[in-house]
């Protein structure tokens, strides 16, 4: 017989609580550097190192010149501190480096709290709404994160940990649980495979949304005539830049919400025998299915990129955000696990 | 005489479109159809219409939910129930939008698949005559002296492309410019094509399993049992092409049913399991052999299985009829309204004689009563069984032939012979109990309790395919998007001081963003590869 | 959670919407209407009469099975004689309303030789001789609650629906089929018809 352990979930509550306490601090460090970043004056005479410009063999034998060719992007906008390959000009930028690291020894802390809730109960730390919304959060950290290790995403910093902080209160707030045992519906493997993959995925469309909502921010910044470099958007780069990597990024994202909704399929028919049958957690996960689609052949269709495909990015993820905070908690259905 | 009245010019000119014959039309909705954009288009509408049937009731998930929806909405109600949004899955305008889209789908996949069949089949495109107008381009100098031919730098480059998985074919060799064109990245365009085609398989899944399947429900009290036979069913719901055949003449009992509820105080009354332990025959003629169904673990017999779908209290009952007479015998199932197994029960003695008698009401599996006189329900587990009933007499509706449900009873024809406001108040029976009815028309007793199990008893032979399909859908999808399609092209000449000059371009075929990086790493090659056969031509010739 | 039958019909109905996706455009079929009424009980048959010509009658009918009183009753039993068999169970609606019908015939057929037995498929023994004293009912009946019997038939001719009337020729092999409610008249002349019939086997 499990037994359910009490004091590992009081510790897990306690690292929740301490994983909060760091991400607010890791939240207020990036928000001094976005706001420090509107001072930053760029030299303008100094010559701007083309990275991708100019490689060079051996001396003397191979002279190799690789450049843009006609269609050009070494766009140097002026006063400009990324360019549109988001690349960043060598600045200083502490207090983004103390969000980062701050962020880091969060996630750390987050994920004790993580795993010895899932030590307390015997099992994965995702079967009610609680434990949703707290490994959620630690994904989209983790998500992000990780991805600073290939993009200098730091301008997202204050708008993630902020995020992860509002996940980490509702979690506490609105869903309080203790820890317990499954119910018999949730004893399944697939718990752990559909759910670890829906969550992964509701975790990289968090990052897009942001990377969308900025770069339509960005872009209206633009027709409005300010210069890029004004305000608090500073540190953003380009739409474009930002619609190349959200696009990526929304890529990979749809990959394993086709794999969420496939496992889940497979789920529902271990579970009730059918494996699709419009229960109202399976239209939204086919709602988000379709608008992320449509957001991949919108890229592929002239004139609806750019603009209209931030758009989709947006609205597909309100809907993962409807589907998960909503559809859980006031829809009635056959996934009405929140355990509330 | 103004320059409005201009004279008729060249009547063809006179017409804003040009005039389409029949045919014309359907080419021109065909074209229009499967265009991209229609495409998007009705994939957006697709995730709208979707929408609705989340917000309303649906009729085929729940009947009884939509009818009195319709009743307390009697403004509304048949307005959405004239647009179908109470079966939006099956409605009208449902159906269209992916009607068409999988048609726009189909005229979008066949061509694009011959266009890819040929380009398999075909080498890499023409050098163009302007590399530098490529997105990615690049130029390289070898010295003079290092004996690199032009030919002999071609080959070089397309062994390297040959080695980064490119389809290589040398141009212009022995002329004075030749050059390598390769093109990479087709899988891109076929896992393209087999995730839309096996979005095709999966709806065809769905359509045989629509087809040729069948579900059915069952509830089975212990000690009971169950053979897969049509009459046998509670409810059954046969494919539009179901064929009786397709019944497996397997059979079950329940021998026992077993909840195990969660004590902890933090999470009390929580199910933390259930378990059916079944005697289960695949044929009259197999041995029998014991089986444990769980939720989540199907048992199955050949491509039928059988699902634990939900559990309750069967209490036991017996009626006397006005005549002393027993009317009804046995257990009869309660269904659960709350997760304490609070239950609704209903009872239907039509062979009590003088009159017809029926019951309606609550069976509570551990009753307690508030401080208002109230009883309610405190725990899952019967630990104190209880049956609150009223009672009636008259007409049960079940002579007539119209089947009704055994959960129903329509009690407005009926004369109510106990109840809360009635002088003889409402029946209480506890374990064991029996209740004389008023005006000697009989007596009710709750002769003991068991449990039920109910099954969904699933045949779906488009499951497997949906597996497949979905299956391969989900690879074409990687495959198509974490793959890129490139084309590269490199010339190489000489340079009237000896030199070997060497430019390449490369063009991208749909996302991708990472050609710059490709472009470099190519070249990076390219510099090593000269870089180390000087130095070794250094080394050998001194 | 709860797993309550709320739950259970939703997920019950809400499989079928798979079938109803592709019939969406087209007229709604007799069971999705019925669905869609929210009368989701079995399936109560039409009516619907099929009577097979001497020629291409299967085999005879073999079964084997306990009626309420404890005797066990056997094929052998009727061997020689037309029989009618009739599934029903007493809150069946439709059971009631051919019950007076079938206790007619049966008082009226059974001084020549006419066997009739009742496939009872839902009641405890006391449940189902209540619903006999009501109609009146003289023949006995299997109980079938595991369905065994009704398993047994579907080797033959299978019933898809309750009431079915099986009438078997004196050969032991199913002449006709009614699903749902046996017209009297109908029934009638099935049984006069094989009753006419001479039988092949000896008894």
């Amino acid at each position: 017989m499990i037994t359910v352990n009490e004091t590992l979930g009081q510790y897990s509550e306690l690292f929740m609580l301490l994983a909060a306490l760091t991400y607010t601090v890791s939240f207020i460090a990036f928000a001094a550097d976005l706001v420090r970043a509107q001072k930053i004056t760029t030299a303008p005479a100094e010559p701007a190192q083309e990275p991708a410009l100019a490689t060079t063999g051996a001396p003397g034998t191979v002279e190799w010149t690789h450049g843009a060719g006609a269609v050009g992007k070494a766009n140097d906008h002026h006063n400009a501190v990324v360019d549109d390959a988001m690349g960043y000009k060598a600045l200083r930028r502490p207090a983004a480096r103390i969000g980062v690291a701050v962020g880091i020894l969060g996630l750390v802390v987050h994920a004790a709290g993580v795993v010895t809730r899932g030590m307390a109960a015997h099992r994965v730390p995702w079967g009610n709404m609680y434990e949703f919304t707290t490994t959620g959060a630690m994904l989209v950290m983790a998500v992000f994160l990780t991805t600073l290790l290939f993009r200098d995403l730091r301008f997202l910093g204050t708008f993630i940990t902020g995020l992860v902080l509002v996940m980490l209160m509702a979690g506490a707030i609105a869903f309080p649980t203790p820890v317990a045992q499954l119910i018999p519906a949730l004893q399944s493997y697939w718990l752990i495979i559909h759910v670890s993959v829906a969550v992964l995925s509701a975790a990289i469309f968090t990052l897009t949304f942001a990377l969308s909502v900025l770069q339509l921010a960005k872009t209206r910044q633009e027709k409005r005539g300010k210069p890029r470099t004004a305000g608090l958007l500073r540190l953003v780069p380009s739409p474009v830049s930002l619609e190349q990597l959200a696009y990526r990024l929304n890529a990979v994202g749809f990959i394993l919400w086709t794999f969420t909704l496939m496992a889940g399929a497979i789920w529902a028919e271990a579970a009730w025998g059918r494996y699709w049958g419009w229960d109202t957690k399976e239209v939204w996960t086919f709602v988000i299915w379709v608008v992320y689609a449509g957001y991949l052949h919108a890229r592929a269709t002239r004139g609806w990129d750019g603009t209209r495909a931030a758009w989709l990015s947006i609205i597909g993820y309100l809907c993962v955000i409807f589907n998960f905070a909503v559809v859980n908690v006031y829809f009635p259905g056959l996934h009405s696990y929140s355990g509330l | 005489m103004t320059t409005t009245n201009l004279p008729p010019q060249n009547p063809r000119e006179d017409v804003a479109l040009p005039r389409l014959g029949p045919a014309g039309m359907l080419r021109w909705a065909w074209r229009q159809l499967t265009s991209m954009k229609t495409a998007l288009q009705l994939l957006l509408l697709l995730a709208v219409a979707a929408v609705p049937g989340s917000l309303f009731p649906q009729r085929p998930a729940n009947p009884a939910v939509v009818t009195q929806y319709i009743q307390d909405n009697p403004g509304t109600g048949p307005w959405l129930d004239r647009f179908q949004l109470f079966d939006v899955y099956s409605s009208v305008w449902f159906s269209a939008i992916y009607l068409l889209l999988f048609i726009s789908l189909i005229g979008c996949v066949i061509p694009r698949a011959m266009q890819h069949w040929k380009a398999l089949r075909s080498q890499p495109p023409r050098t163009p005559r302007r590399l530098s107008r490529l997105p990615e381009y690049g130029t390289m100098t070898v010295a003079a002296g290092t004996a690199l031919t032009p030919d002999r730098a071609i080959e070089d480059a397309a062994r390297i492309l040959r080695q980064r998985g490119y389809r290589v074919q040398l141009r212009d060799t022995g002329t004075d410019l030749p050059s390598v064109a390769a093109e990479r990245g087709y899988l891109k365009e076929a896992g393209n094509l087999v995730f839309h085609t096996a979005m095709i398989g999966v709806l065809v899944s769905i359509a045989v399993g629509g087809m040729f399947g069948y579900r059915g429900q069952k509830l089975i009290i212990e000690g009971e049992g169950f053979t897969n036979s049509e009459p046998g069913y509670d409810s059954f719901f046969p494919g539009t092409s179901f064929n009786p055949g397709a019944l497996v003449p397997f059979s079950l009992t329940l021998n026992n049913f077993d909840v195990t509820f969660d004590r902890k105080p933090a999470s009390y009354g929580n199910p933390i399991d259930f378990t059916a332990d079944m005697t289960v025959q695949d044929s009259p003629s197999d041995a029998p052999r014991q089986e444990t169904l769980r939720v989540n673990e199907p048992i199955g017999f050949g491509g039928t299985n059988v699902y634990l779908i939900g559990n309750g209290y069967a209490p036991e009952i017996t009626v006397r009829d006005g005549e002393g007479n027993i009317a009804l015998q046995g257990p009869v199932p309660a269904l659960p309204t709350d997760a304490t197994y609070n239950s609704t029960i209903v009872i239907k003695a039509p062979d009590a004689r003088p009159d017809q008698l029926g019951f309606v009401g609550f069976f509570l599996p551990t009753a307690m009563v508030d401080e208002n006189g109230v009883a309610f329900g405190s725990d899952p587990d019967p630990y104190n069984p209880q049956l609150n009933l009223n009672s009636y007499t008259g007409d049960l509706g079940l002579d007539d032939g119209n089947p009704v449900s055994v959960y129903q009873l329509d009690t407005t024809e009926l004369t109510q012979l106990n109840g809360r406001d009635l002088p003889d108040g409402g029946i209480v029976l506890g374990a064991y109990q029996t209740y004389e009815l008023p005006d000697g028309k009989g007596s009710i007793t709750f002769d003991g309790l068991k449990r039920y199990v109910a099954l969904d008893i699933v045949y779906d032979p488009g499951k497997a395919g949906a597996l497949v399909f979905t299956t391969l859908a989900l690879l074409g999808l990687i495959i198509t998007l974490t793959t890129a399609r490139r084309r590269v092209w490199i010339r190489a000449g000489k340079h009237e001081d000896g030199r070997t000059m060497v430019e390449y371009g490369l063009l991208a075929r749909g996302e991708d963003h990472s050609l710059a990086k490709e472009a470099i790493r190519i070249g990076s090659a390219l510099t090593t590869h000269w870089n180390k056969a000087h130095d070794q031509n250094r080394q050998a010739t001194p | 959670m709860k797993l309550s039958l709320l739950s259970r019909r939703q997920a019950a109905a809400a499989a079928i919407t798979a079938s109803l996706l592709l019939s969406g455009c087209t007229a709604q079929d007799p069971l999705a209407e019925k669905v869609n009424a929210g009368t989701n009980s079995y399936i109560a048959g039409d009516g619907s009469v099929a009577e097979y010509a001497a020629e291409i009658r299967g085999p005879a009918v073999q079964l084997s099975g306990e009626l309420f009183d404890g005797t066990t009753v056997s094929n052998a039993d009727w061997a020689g004689q037309v029989t009618v068999l009739n599934v029903w169970y007493a809150a069946c609606a439709p059971c009631r309303v051919e019950a007076p019908d079938l206790s007619a015939l049966h008082a009226e057929f059974e001084p020549q030789g006419v066997q009739f037995y009742g496939i009872n498929t839902r009641d405890e023994a006391a449940t189902a001789s209540a619903f006999e004293r009501s109609f009146g009912i003289e023949y006995p009946s299997f109980k079938d609650k595991n369905g065994q019997i009704l398993l047994a038939l579907t080797d033959y001719v299978p019933p898809q629906a309750v009431p079915t009337t099986l009438v078997l020729d004196k050969d032991g092999r199913v002449a006709a089929r009614i699903l749902g409610i046996a017209e009297k008249s109908t029934l009638t002349a099935i049984i006069e018809d094989a009753l006419a019939a001479p039988g092949t086997e000896k008894p």
